[in-house]
């Protein structure tokens, strides 16, 4: 696709008055075309052609015909549009010089190498694609400045078509975004080619406020039940759904202002996120957010405690702490693994030990083995449910 | 006409059927062999040109002698590869038969002893251990060579013929070009005393007898024979130092900057009794029981030096166990050298007073003593006992390698090969992780590249010549201290033009992971395929290091020239012995044969209390092995054997140690550990473990358990606490409780978006073509932060992928000072996400580590602790930074579903509960926490990996102790210099998201008043071992 380098226009340069003489007068040419120039000169042996174009330069060695010398262009300038400059050297005489003007073909096939990019851009009216658009012949010449090209996109039912000219060996324009979100396709064509198909994708643009609901099965903090949190249908401005994956943070602040998180990504613009019923008793505002661009309605939900309340037994004989059975809000034994805390404080209220464990069968107990807690009096202190319970046993 | 020795022929029968047959099933899985096959394969592909691309981003196999390389490599022509090693390896078990078959001729003058010395060389256990565990052919070849050397060598200089002269030196050639450490340790170690043995057989030509030969004559004989000794050690030196000349430039050039890299071999052997055995009990074998005869034999007048000789070996030979060896080379030899090779010479030197012991026992004076003194009998009972401690000692260590084997299980490479070879993707360096010495047959077989490699001695790169680790492949081996190097590789993987790892060894998963890598594929072998994104290629234009034309031509054409040469002048001589074509007149060590009657009865006497001796030892360290492994003994016994059972994942040997009367079944125990997944029950290798007994009663007992292990990701220190009981005599572990924690639901559904990338759409062997190529998804950078706390210097920040299509985000940060000169670089490790949903943000730090400091290489800390940094020494303050951010579509890894609730702040701390709403086990949940001031601005940023996974719709408590931050120093807070896929981030920012709203992230921020900072913030990255 290089052309010569110079815009020059051609112009021959008139052989000199010494004995060589060019004898051929056609100094434009297409590219492919046989081109043959003949000298006539006095001196019949160590003349040649020198030749020069864009690429690189040659020493052309002359055929004897008919008294003539006969110099043949080989393929890699005769394919080359553009300038090509030839000077005939003879060891004796002057050397003459002239240029032939090489124009691309355009009767052979054309090919077009396009580009187009980005490949995605923002819906809106600001973005855009560029399209470029490089049509050469056969022989890998551009074509000339002004050469028209004609360019076709399509979105949605339109197909739009406008006119551009080839301007220092390429054409291009801008694809302007839409609105509305979709696939562009874009093709052009030059001297009866077409180009291949391309695609710009024309992603949604930026989200705007949505709002949140949440759903849940009962309104009890079991510390079991999922509770779930949806977004409406996020869309941006031109009211494009926003592009499926889209991260939606939810921000919960429970009543001690304590922040919880949840994420969902969006999926035809509804952002769905879960989280587990509280535990206790509860309140939680719940906000989400797109960050940095948009961010829904606060919504609250109240959580009233499933257990009210449980029971501690401590069989005087035996070393074990009983907690339960903790009954949840239908009197029905809370589901397996609520956590229950135990702190032992001895006489003198200092802690000898935390433990921890998870119900069953709405039951729970602690091991108080004699090897490690002796005799004595023992200060303990159960949470659980968000219900703390004390107690004081002797141990035996 | 001497008859051909039945012995010998015997030894020669037995050794290639039996060596030679086992090979096939065993020189594959030996520590050594691959890397010669991998030489080889680099001379057969091209033979003068000594550079080679492959290993460690390029290297020289002129760090070692070519010989054996270059065998194979023209064997490969024939047969391939692996026919040439296996035809080495036999030709090497021949020499080494016939070899030690000379020595004891020339030892012993004896060619009955010599032929039982062969025999017993085809059964010696360091032979045994030598070729079918270690597979050190070059280091047999080069032995065995110089075995057949020394009778030359005494004829040389006992004579004078100059053909004597000749075929030595052209042996001691062959030895030189195959092992390099073999001739210069072999002219001290076997050549002076042969020197001395000599000198003391002249001497006695002299005076008759061996009694008369006084101090005075032993001087004027080594004046007569002064210029033989020294035209032979002068001609020899010359050749060590011409045959392998481009070796001695090369070390001299590129000297051996390696940290030391431990070996078992300089251990203490009674403290780490497995380098004991390998490097002791093995080689030494069955002579254990007769070291004293063998030193009474070397320390016989004619054999004196000998004796010195041997006593040297084998006190170096015991590496750490006293300090003699470390006092006698010096720190540097000591550290560089593996000892066992002394070992090896040693118990090679034995060898002819071995045939001779048996041929004594079998059919000499000891024989005759034995059954005089015990009778009969008991001549048999200890014939066969030596006979059985023999082969004992032959099948203990052949099976080694089978019951405790030194590599992972033969890898089918083929798969590997052809991946890289599709698609172009040996354009980038790999890195095989857990594949053992098989990544050198990997390497063989492809041209493509790995920054690992298999011989350290020819590492360049200072990121491993610092770290003491024999290759990255196989870090986990070496604790932190390979993590760390591994991980260096893995955090800037640009740097090495490293894109896929093919992973043999889950354990590397989670590191992988959280340094920003991505599963691609799972190969048919099992191998699993990762990738990093945004690494170019390797330029096509490497650098390397040119040697001078005639270090090639040399270097290609000595060693087989010595072979030839060497051939050339040994086969005539070979030609008469064997076929006995031509009477060739006895060598004239044959002369000082001595007779053996009258076997000395105080040795017998010596001899039985010694073995004795080593019998008790043996015994002692039985029960002591037996007291250690009595795992019930005592609390802290079981509690050992209790974590050792879980950590080999040896979960119904665990369940044994357990209280038997509490209620807890077997089947429900496996049911309750079998659901446990987590870095620590998954990807963790118990490092240490320390156990306190808190409370001890008659029955009971309460103890405190440190365990330390090492994970991938850092070390992990975790305490616990067990109650235990005493029942019947032993002890037990009483169970603990498990979490009852029971989800609402029997079946969840879930949807979402998932994402696939085309890669090239077309068939074609070209580039991807331009509009297959995915346009780089946008990221912006909120906020970034130079800042230094504790004297090192970080970067913070936070970041948003404001595009529509998941990112993989790589980070990289440079320091620079006030003169804009570049002080650092390094990329963000694990502290960022690496995977981004559209819109989502993350915050992140980047750590400079040492290595990024170009000028503290010299003086790297000998250890790497990923959670103690390594404070640089900067010259100059780094004032400004850059930051470079590259965003590529990502497909795979964007869980995101994991919830954090039950938020409970307490002084100092914040727990927690971490709830997976998803359908995807997450193994290893990692938080990310992150500072800011009482103004909502970063400060930095921290983070935790939890132990424990979270099983899907469960919960997993977690308990962070918050830090203090109120020295941290914020240097600079400009966006000035920040861009993202090369194009500057404020433009971004203006075009992407004009209208941006920064209370949205304020909001989201948890009040916390703590020290220096006021707010606090939780973000979750989870790596799913397991994707389903």
């Amino acid at each position: 696709m290089t052309q010569g380098c110079s815009p020059e226009t051609p112009k021959l340069e008139a052989p000199s008055t010494q004995a060589s003489l060019l004898l051929t007068k056609q100094t434009n040419y297409n590219a492919g075309d046989t081109i043959t120039l003949r000298f006539k000169s006095n001196q019949k042996t160590g003349s040649a052609l020198v030749v020069r174009n864009a690429l690189g330069s040659s020493l052309l060695e002359p055929v004897m015909k008919e008294g003539l010398l006969e110099f043949q262009m080989p393929p890699d300038y005769s394919q080359k549009a553009g300038i090509c400059r030839w000077e005939f050297v003879t060891p004796r005489e002057k050397s003459i010089s002239g240029t032939l003007q090489i124009a691309p073909n355009t009767t052979e096939e054309t090919l077009i190498e396009s580009y187009l990019g980005p490949r995605s851009i923002t819906a809106g009216n600001i973005d855009f694609s560029m399209f470029v658009i490089v049509p050469t012949d056969i022989y890998d010449n551009t074509f000339a400045d002004g050469t028209d090209i004609t360019v076709k996109h399509q979105f949605k039912e339109t197909i739009f078509e406008n006119e551009i000219e080839i301007k220092n060996s390429m054409a291009w324009t801008k694809i302007g975004t839409t609105a509305k979100a979709g696939r562009i396709l874009v093709t052009a064509s030059c001297n009866h080619t077409d180009s291949k198909e391309l695609t710009t994708l024309v992603y949604p643009s930026n989200a705007i406020d949505f709002t949140i609901t949440s759903k849940r099965d009962h309104q009890y903090a079991d510390g079991n039940q999922i509770i779930t949190f949806s977004s409406s249908v996020i869309t941006d401005q031109f009211n494009n759904i926003i592009s499926d994956g889209t991260l939606v943070s939810f921000l919960i602040e429970d009543k001690t202002g304590n922040l919880l998180q949840t994420s969902g990504s969006t999926l035809n613009g509804i952002a769905t996120a879960k989280l587990l019923h509280p535990v206790e008793e509860q309140t939680w505002k719940v906000t989400a957010y797109i960050t940095g661009i948009a961010k829904s309605n606060t919504i609250t939900i109240d959580f009233e405690a499933a257990v009210k309340d449980y029971t501690i037994s401590f069989p005087e004989d035996k070393r074990t702490v009983f907690v339960g059975p903790i009954k949840s809000f239908m009197n029905q034994d809370i589901p397996d693994g609520l956590v229950i805390q135990l702190a032992i404080y001895n006489s003198q209220s200092q802690l000898l030990e935390t433990k921890m464990t998870t119900s069953k069968n709405g039951l729970a107990k602690f091991r108080l083995p004699p090897d490690f807690f002796e005799n004595g009096i023992y200060h303990l202190q159960i949470k659980s449910a968000g219900i703390t319970k004390n107690i004081t046993v002797v141990l035996k | 006409m001497n008859r051909t020795n039945i012995l010998l022929i015997l030894a020669l029968f037995i050794g290639v059927a039996f060596h030679g047959s086992s090979i096939f099933f065993t020189l594959e899985y030996t520590y050594d062999a691959l890397i010669h096959l991998f030489f080889a394969d680099h001379y057969a592909n091209s033979w003068f040109e000594p550079w080679d691309y492959r290993w460690y981003t390029g290297f020289t196999v002129q760090a070692y002698p070519p010989l054996v390389h270059q065998s194979i490599a023209l064997l490969s022509y024939i047969g391939g590869l692996k026919f040439g090693m296996f035809t080495v390896a036999l030709i090497g078990i021949i020499l080494f038969i016939t070899g030690a078959y000379r020595f004891g001729l020339l030892m012993t003058g004896n060619r009955k002893v010599a032929g039982y010395t062969a025999l017993m060389a085809v059964f010696s256990s360091t032979f045994v251990e030598t070729l079918h565990i270690f597979g050190q052919l070059p280091s047999i070849i080069g032995l065995s060579v110089l075995l057949h050397a020394l009778p030359e060598i005494y004829s040389w200089i006992k004579t004078g013929k100059w053909k004597y002269l000749a075929t030595s030196l052209s042996l001691i050639a062959v030895t030189v070009t195959s092992h390099h450490v073999t001739p210069i340790f072999g002219m001290v170690f076997f050549v002076f005393p042969l020197i001395g043995m000599v000198i003391m057989d002249a001497s006695k030509d002299r005076v008759k007898t061996n009694k008369t030969i006084t101090f005075k004559v032993f001087i004027q004989t080594f004046k007569k024979l002064f210029w033989r000794i020294v035209g032979f050690g002068s001609s020899s030196l010359v050749l060590i130092v011409v045959c392998i000349l481009p070796y001695w430039i090369n070390s001299k050039k590129n000297p051996i900057t390696q940290v030391p890299i431990p070996h078992g071999s300089r251990d203490n052997f009674l403290e780490v009794t497995s380098s004991g055995l390998v490097f002791f009990m093995i080689p030494w074998g069955i002579l254990l029981f007769i070291m004293p005869y063998i030193f009474y034999r070397y320390f016989s007048k004619r054999y004196l030096f000998f004796g010195l000789s041997i006593t040297m070996l084998t006190i170096l030979g015991t590496g750490g166990t006293t300090p003699i060896p470390l006092k006698i080379l010096g720190e540097t030899a000591f550290n560089i050298l593996t000892l066992d090779r002394f070992t090896l010479w040693a118990t090679i030197m034995a060898l002819p007073l071995l045939g001779e012991f048996t041929y004594r026992m079998v059919e000499g004076d000891l024989k005759t003593n034995l059954q005089n003194r015990f009778g009969a009998v008991y001549h048999r009972i200890l014939g066969g006992l030596l006979v059985g401690g023999i082969l004992f000692m032959v099948i203990f260590t052949m099976s080694l390698g089978y019951f405790r084997p030194s590599q992972p299980s033969k890898i089918k490479m083929l798969p590997i090969v052809n991946f890289l070879n599709q698609d172009q993707h040996d354009q980038w360096r790999y890195l095989p992780l857990g594949f053992g010495d098989q990544m050198a047959w990997l390497s063989a077989q492809t041209n493509a590249m790995t920054v690992d490699g298999n011989y350290h001695s020819a590492r360049r790169l200072p990121e491993l010549t610092t770290r003491a680790i024999e290759r990255l492949e196989n870090s986990k081996f070496r604790g932190v201290e390979g993590i760390g190097s591994l991980q260096q590789f893995l955090t800037v993987p640009e740097k090495y033009n490293l894109k896929y790892i093919f992973s043999n060894d889950k354990f590397y998963d989670p590191i992988l992971y959280f340094c920003g890598w991505q599963r691609l594929q799972q190969l048919e072998n099992g191998i699993m395929v990762w990738e990093k994104l945004n690494v170019p290629p390797v330029p096509s234009i490497l650098p390397k290091e040119d040697v001078p034309t005639f270090l090639k031509i040399m270097w290609g054409i000595i060693p087989i020239l010595t072979i030839i040469l060497a051939f050339i002048i040994n086969i005539q001589l070979v030609w008469y012995r064997v076929l006995k074509s031509k009477k060739i007149p006895d060598p004239p060590y044959l002369r000082y044969t001595i007779p053996y009657h009258g076997f000395s009865k105080k040795l017998v006497t010596v001899n039985h209390i010694w073995a004795s001796f080593v019998l008790l030892c043996l015994s002692y360290g039985g029960y002591e092995f037996y007291l250690k492994n009595n795992t019930q003994l005592s609390p802290e016994n079981v509690v050992h054997a209790y974590y050792d059972a879980m950590d080999f994942k040896e979960f119904q040997k665990a369940y044994s140690y357990l209280n038997p009367e509490s209620d807890v079944t077997l089947s429900q125990y496996m049911l309750e550990v079998s659901v446990t997944d987590g870095i620590l029950s998954s990807y963790a290798k118990l490092d240490s473990i320390g156990i306190t007994v808190l409370e001890k009663t008659e029955n009971s007992a309460k103890v405190h358990v440190g365990t330390r292990y090492i994970t991938p990701l850092e070390k992990v220190n975790k305490e616990h606490y067990h109650e235990l009981v005493k029942k019947r005599g032993k002890w037990y572990i009483k169970p603990l409780g498990f979490n009852n924690d029971l989800p609402p639901d029997q079946l969840f559904t879930s949807s979402g978006t998932t994402f696939y990338n085309h890669g090239k759409r077309r068939i074609t062997t070209q580039q991807t073509h331009h509009e297959d190529v995915l346009k780089q998804p946008v990221l912006e950078i909120l906020s970034a932060k130079l800042v230094k706390l504790n004297g090192r210097f970080s970067i913070i920040g936070e970041l948003q992928n404001v595009d529509n299509v998941p990112a993989d985000v790589v980070l990289k940060g440079t320091l620079y000072n006030n003169d804009d000169v570049e002080l650092a670089n390094y990329n963000a490790k694990y502290h960022i996400k690496h995977k981004l949903m559209p819109k989502e943000t993350t915050n992140f730090k980047i750590n400079f580590e040492g290595i990024a400091w170009s000028s503290t290489e010299e003086n790297m800390p000998a250890t790497f602790d990923p959670d103690e940094f390594t404070p640089v020494n900067l010259e100059e303050q780094p004032t400004k930074f850059n930051l470079q951010c590259a965003g590529n579509v990502a497909n795979t890894d964007l869980y995101k579903e994991v919830a954090i609730q039950e938020i409970h702040i307490t002084d100092g701390r914040i727990e927690g509960v971490l709830f997976n709403s998803g359908i995807q086990e997450v193994t290893i949940p990692q938080l990310l926490i992150s500072y800011y001031n009482n103004d909502k601005e970063l400060l930095w940023v921290d983070h935790k990996f939890l132990t424990e996974g979270v099983r899907i719709q469960r919960k997993q408590f977690f308990d962070y102790q918050t830090m203090g931050l109120s020295r941290i120093d914020l240097i600079n807070s400009s966006l000035e210099f920040c861009f993202v896929n090369g194009l500057p981030n404020s433009e971004i920012a203006k075009k992407m998201i004009p209208l941006r709203d920064n209370d949205h992230g304020k909001n989201q921020l948890q009040k916390y008043g703590g020290d220096g900072f006021g707010f606090i913030k939780f973000e979750v990255n989870s790596y799913i071992g397991n994707p389903k």
